[in-house]
């Protein structure tokens, strides 16, 4: 290569040094900010629209989608399962007031898809060791960052479906179902 | 094999080991667990990548040799930026500068090597000198070459 062929390199690589720094910069200070999401709503509208169909078996999407739904039925324990949660028949009787857990591990919601009846107690747990939070769209979720060992509790009373995100890693989704 | 001694050289080295050593950091912080698009193995293999540029731009005397290293430095805040978008790095995102202080951290070693790497292929560049000869003062390349 010539002199002037390399000239043309480092040329072309200066420009490529500025503009990949521009866009690293600009993309990191662009991006919704950790702890306080410009638009929330927007955020879970978003996740939520690209959602798949509520799957049982938890397949859909690899990265959020951590097993099947989870219904704690009477006489189990308060908790919910951890690592690897299994659905259980029927309808879910659980006292309200008792307090169900989903964990936050491997960059997924753990059960990804929850099903309680109001006035239960949801803890998140964050096992992870980078920061998550929790975010739903109506606002009922909507934790602090949680960082390693950190929780987030939440009482539900209203009856409905809550989809929620992670905002920082917004991939990251879970559903809650509150039954009446 | 005779070591570089530019400081340049060194200087973009140094930089780009520190790449490695971030995101090898990042991996065993848990992003190896993130399973899109094999997002948590390009972290390990980034520092794998890290180590074999930095071995080649101070052990090979030629200009070519700062290649790798630029270009893992400009192709990591390239993938930085995607994961900030909102259709992200494969579908793996990220927002703002989580997780702290490593991004923010990878983000100025990736902009200092790749400011390094320019410099230093600038500078072996200077003049109208045969390409072989445009080499730091001590540092020359091998007889055989």
């Amino acid at each position: 290569m010539t002199n002037t062929t390399w000239r043309l390199v480092v040329a072309i690589a200066a420009l490529v040094t500025v503009g990949g720094a521009g866009f690293a910069l600009g993309a990191g200070l662009a991006s919704e900010p950790v702890s306080a999401p410009a638009n929330p709503v927007a955020a879970v509208t978003t996740a939520v629209a690209e959602m798949p169909a509520t799957s049982v078996d938890g397949g859909a999407t690899p990265s959020s989608a951590a097993g099947p739904v989870t219904t704690v039925a009477e006489g189990s324990p308060a908790s919910a399962t951890t690592g690897s949660p299994v659905a259980t028949s029927g309808p879910s009787v659980t006292e309200a007031g008792d307090r169900v857990e989903v964990t936050i591990d491997n960059f997924a919601f753990s059960p990804s898809e929850l099903s309680v009846p109001a006035g239960t107690t949801v803890v998140f747990i964050n096992e992870d060791d980078v920061v998550h939070n929790v975010l739903s769209e109506d606002g009922q979720l909507q934790s602090p960052d949680l960082g390693a060992g950190d929780s987030y509790e939440v009482t539900l009373d209203q009856p409905g479906t809550i989809p929620y995100i992670c905002n920082i890693h917004q991939y990251m989704r879970g559903t809650v179902t509150v039954t009446a | 094999m005779r070591v570089s001694t530019d400081p340049l050289r060194i200087a973009t080295a140094i930089a780009t080991l520190a790449i490695g050593a971030i995101h090898l950091r990042l991996y065993f912080l848990g992003y190896r667990n993130v399973a899109i698009a094999n997002t948590g193995r390009s972290f390990l293999l980034n520092a794998g990548a890290a180590v074999a540029a930095a071995a080649v731009l101070m052990l090979w005397w030629h200009r070519l040799a700062i290649m790798p290293a630029l270009s893992l430095a400009i192709g990591t805040l390239v993938a930085f930026g995607l994961s900030r978008s909102d259709d992200g790095f494969f579908g793996f995102t990220e927002r703002g500068w989580a997780p702290t202080p490593w991004a923010g951290a990878s983000v100025f070693v990736e902009i200092a090597a790749a400011v390094f790497a320019t410099v230093s292929l600038a500078t072996s560049v200077q003049g109208d000198a045969p390409m072989s000869a445009r080499v730091s003062n001590d540092w020359s390349p091998p007889p055989s070459a």
